[in-house]
């Protein structure tokens, strides 16, 4: 039997989906796209294609293997909760009518697989873009003004992520002559030789949001479509921390950038004023903890690092749902808006705290068997202070997700009269059971026991140890406590919060905003005078004697003269050939140290 | 009768919640040997102490940080980046 690789079959699947005649068929068809992949999967796994070696599906291609189907258990880890997530993203969409929105989801999770199976960073810089361009239509079908400028920023970013990435392949390329995607960390060090693996670091931490290339996740992900929103809350980033792990684990300056983002994205969740945007925050802040276990390097943080992706995949799209539900049924996102739903969505409202205590690692759920692999791993290092923010933050996850957003949005006051509240469509609230059971399973036995056999490493690390679980008690009780005394201070402000996106928002449009008037000012003064000198130097040439006849008449003809045009060009020209030469000087700089 | 905001979480729930473990934790050093890593987890009862003064902490900073420097009115940026 041939093995079919499960990405690309949902890429090209997704272009049926608009052919379909029946409703009910085209949902049966979409709800099969991942759940097929699913399946493919699991028989890799039980070995109904045969002995799968390391590498299959290969293409050849202008001289160089492109491996499309790298199966190893890394791959095979994430895929699994990626069609896992898919199939549950799914359910929640059945009922989106515009057929479009499933095909630019179905093509996001089928380049996402692709990208995790790419063997070599050529194939993995394809899907790379073709997720980010797939993924921006998520943002886009939201429809509304700002959803399309956040969309556009976000494509933005992605293209400057790209760009990094396969700057720095060219690079590696060029230097070894190799595209496989190995570990870099043999490449890098202090000299020059370690700017392609760098710019490859950079586009990879863009995508996984590490501060402070995070505020595109931030910007875009709280204005996305409802049902889209689930489905980024699950992939990039997380693919980001899969070629993190591949790449440059053991890469120490990511365990202290990971154990700060950690911190830095509670503290702005708790101050933000709209649902979605809080819980993107809070990627950050999970994504924190990976890019920190990554860093530390050792078996048991980078069992941590994707076991904890694995979880927050499932949970954190669960807490995406729940708001997501509040979102299409009221229309309202801000915690300034909202308040007293719990008698109205009753069980969305449970089903929303299953993520949250599972978030929050409290012991029966997903994230206590994960995200503390992490926590100790920095203290079997005796890392104090990296410890203490990971601990700290987890504070701030309850605080945040735990306590903040149910509270504003379930609590705080009775209900406002013009808000209409109700539980969600059937499908959306299937789809948020699945999930929820799925964090109640794989945080209790026997279902952590089979997430940790398909783990990188084997590990003997126990969870369920008697101190762990009432230390973890204790955190929980003591922080609900600090908050329901406060509670009565807290209060929700009508505002936005600025992050690092001010630097490009603000600074970026006064600069084009220098470019269109100064700078262009400038640039019709350059050519003025050089019109008018080369005016004067024809007709020195042509007819001496008019030289100093000329008048400011014919110099403001010759600003609209060929020669002008020509003399655009030639700037144009001129600034190539000077960039030109500052990559010939870093060539050869190159080849001197 | 209750005010939407009380019914979430009950303090005497979550107070009685919080000492069970604590005696849980003091009682469990007494049973089995606990391997610690920093000298603060020696301290019983110290993550009861941490949860309660960090949440503090942090909402203040955070706070402190929104109300002082971060929270803009909700048009900031298209006022700002008016060309």
């Amino acid at each position: 039997m041939i093995w079919i690789h499960p990405g690309i079959l949902a890429v090209f699947g997704a272009f049926i989906i608009p052919f379909i005649p029946f409703r009910l068929l085209k949902k049966i068809y979409f709800f099969s796209l991942p759940l097929i992949a699913f399946l493919i999967l699991i028989l890799t796994t039980k070995g109904f294609f045969g002995e799968i070696p390391m590498t299959t599906w290969k293409i050849h291609f202008m001289g160089y293997d492109l491996i499309l189907g790298r199966i190893d258990a890394l791959s095979l880890f994430f895929a699994y909760v990626f069609a896992i997530i898919a199939i549950c993203a799914n359910i929640y969409s059945l009922h989106i009518k515009n057929d479009f929105e499933h095909v630019a989801a179905m093509i996001y999770f089928g380049s996402t697989i692709g990208a995790i199976f790419a063997g070599d960073l050529f194939t993995l810089y394809v899907f790379w873009e073709t997720m980010a361009i797939s993924s921006v239509f998520l943002i886009w079908f939201r429809g509304t003004s700002s959803a399309r400028n956040a969309g556009f920023r976000y494509i933005i970013w992605h293209v400057i992520s790209g760009s990094l990435l396969l700057f720095g392949i060219a690079l590696h390329v060029q230097k070894t002559g190799s595209i496989f995607f190995t570990n870099f960390m043999d490449f890098i060090n202090l000299g020059l030789d370690s700017i392609p693996y760098l710019l490859i670091l950079l586009g990879f931490m863009i995508n996984a949001a590490v501060i402070p290339f995070h505020s595109w996740l931030t910007d875009s992900y709280p204005e996305a479509s409802i049902t889209g929103a689930t489905y980024m809350s699950a992939f990039t980033t997380k693919c980001a921390v899969y070629a993190l792990v591949r790449g440059f684990a053991g890469l120490e300056i990511l365990a202290w950038l990971g154990a700060v983002m950690a911190v830095y994205g509670v503290i702005f969740a708790a101050i933000v004023n709209d649902g979605r945007r809080l819980l993107s925050y809070h990627i950050v802040s999970q994504i924190g903890y990976m890019v920190c276990g990554i860093g530390l390097g050792t078996p048991l943080a980078i069992n941590g690092a994707v076991a904890l992706a694995f979880s927050n995949i499932i949970y954190k799209t669960l807490l995406f749902m729940g708001m997501g539900a509040v979102i299409e049924v009221t229309g309202k996102s801000k915690f300034t808006e909202l308040g007293g739903l719990y008698r109205y969505m009753t069980l969305t409202f449970y089903l929303y705290m299953i993520g949250a205590l599972s978030i929050f690692g409290f012991p029966l759920f997903s994230g206590f068997v994960s995200k503390p692999m992490v926590v100790y791993a920095s203290a079997e290092l005796h890392l104090p202070l990296i410890f203490l923010l990971l601990e700290g933050a987890a504070i701030g996850t309850l605080h945040t997700v735990g306590l903040r957003l149910p509270w504003s949005v379930w609590f705080s006051r009775e209900k406002p009269k013009d808000l209409i509240a109700k539980e969600p469509p059937k499908n959306m609230l299937v789809a948020m059971s699945i999930t929820a059971f799925l964090c109640v399973f794989f945080g209790t036995y026997p279902g952590y026991k089979v997430f940790y056999s398909i783990l990188p490493y084997p590990t003997d690390y126990e969870p369920y140890e008697p101190f762990k679980v009432v230390t973890t008690i204790q955190l929980f009780a003591f922080t609900t406590l600090a908050f329901l005394i406060y509670r009565k201070k807290y209060r929700n402000v009508e505002a936005i919060v600025l992050d690092t996106d001010w630097l490009g928002r603000v600074l970026g449009s006064r600069f084009v905003s220098f470019c269109e008037t100064k700078l262009v000012d400038l640039a019709r003064r350059i050519d003025k005078s050089s019109s008018y000198f080369a005016e004067k130097i024809k007709i020195l040439f042509t007819n001496p004697e008019m030289t100093y006849k000329s008048t400011k008449s014919n110099l403001e003809q010759s600003s609209n003269s060929p020669i002008s045009r020509q003399l655009e060009m030639g700037i144009g020209i001129l600034l190539t050939l000077l960039f030109m030469l500052v990559y010939l000087i870093y060539l050869i700089l190159q080849e001197i140290f | 009768m209750k005010s939407m905001s009380d019914k979430f979480g009950e303090l005497k729930t979550i107070l009685i919640f919080g000492f069970i473990a604590l005696i849980a934790e003091v009682a469990l050093r007494f049973i089995i040997h606990h391997k610690s890593h920093f000298l603060w987890e020696e301290i019983p009862g110290f993550y009861a102490i941490f949860g309660f003064f960090g949440y503090i902490l942090l909402s203040k900073f955070s706070k402190f940080l929104g109300y002082r420097i971060l929270m803009k009115e909700p048009d900031y940026y298209e006022r700002r980046c008016k060309r």
